[in-house]
């Protein structure tokens, strides 16, 4: 299986990671997704959201995580660009992106990944808002 | 011994800072580590509760025994996405 895990303070070029990413003919099915700095969270206006990384274990758990997807669903390809710092609104913070033979695999393969990123992944974001405020927001609390 | 202990987030401006070289004896846990950074005991007891750790960049439960130049990260809830 071939990875590419990235945490990048760049702005994160949704159109080339797209049509860049993944080669050969060897998979039906390419699956991605893109998230993005939304404008509210329960209620609050927000203007931006500072992405903070503890980047040698990221890699290591995203590794992982791309590896029990690939046992799982036997994906060929993953794809994985986190961005840190400060982003606002409308902003592209992480591409994921999987490829397998058919399509079933490669949407749940994409989930898993997201899914277990969100919850163990040393990655934190702090929510700056319209009001002035900042807050420290707690998704997950991953395994110890 | 001496290890390092890494804070991230909230953690890190908490003791405004993101990394403590700290003297431990041999033979302590992680656990015990919060006795050596936190302000007072109410406060040890708060963080054990609410934080994760990792050795090494490895998750790890709180009665692993520490070695020397080890790096332990104090993990408050992650938030990525």
């Amino acid at each position: 299986m071939m990875i590419h895990i990235a945490i990048t303070q760049e702005a994160i070029d949704l159109n080339r990671e797209i049509s860049s990413s993944f080669h050969g003919s060897c998979c039906g099915a390419y699956a991605w997704f893109a998230g993005v700095v939304r404008e509210e969270n329960e209620g609050q206006s927000v203007v931006g959201i500072d992405y903070e990384c503890y980047e040698a274990m990221a890699k290591k758990e995203l590794d992982k995580i791309f590896s029990e997807a690939q046992k799982e669903w036997g994906i060929h390809e993953g794809r994985l660009i986190h961005r840190v710092g400060y982003l606002k609104k409308g902003e592209v913070s992480l591409f994921v992106g999987v490829t397998s033979p058919h399509r079933r695999e490669a949407f749940s393969a994409l989930q898993y990944v997201i899914d277990e990123l969100k919850k163990r992944v040393p990655l934190w974001k702090k929510e700056y808002y319209e009001a002035g405020h900042q807050e420290w927001i707690s998704c997950h609390h991953g395994h110890g | 011994m001496n290890i390092s202990v890494l804070l991230f987030a909230g953690l890190r401006e908490r003791f405004r800072r993101s990394k403590m070289d700290i003297e431990v004896p041999p033979g302590a846990t992680v656990a015990e580590v919060f006795g050596f950074i936190a302000h007072d005991p109410e406060e040890a007891k708060q963080l054990l509760r609410c934080t994760l750790c990792a050795v090494n960049q490895n998750h790890v439960s709180k009665d692993v025994v520490l070695s020397e130049g080890d790096e332990l990260a104090l993990i408050p809830p992650v938030a990525g996405g």
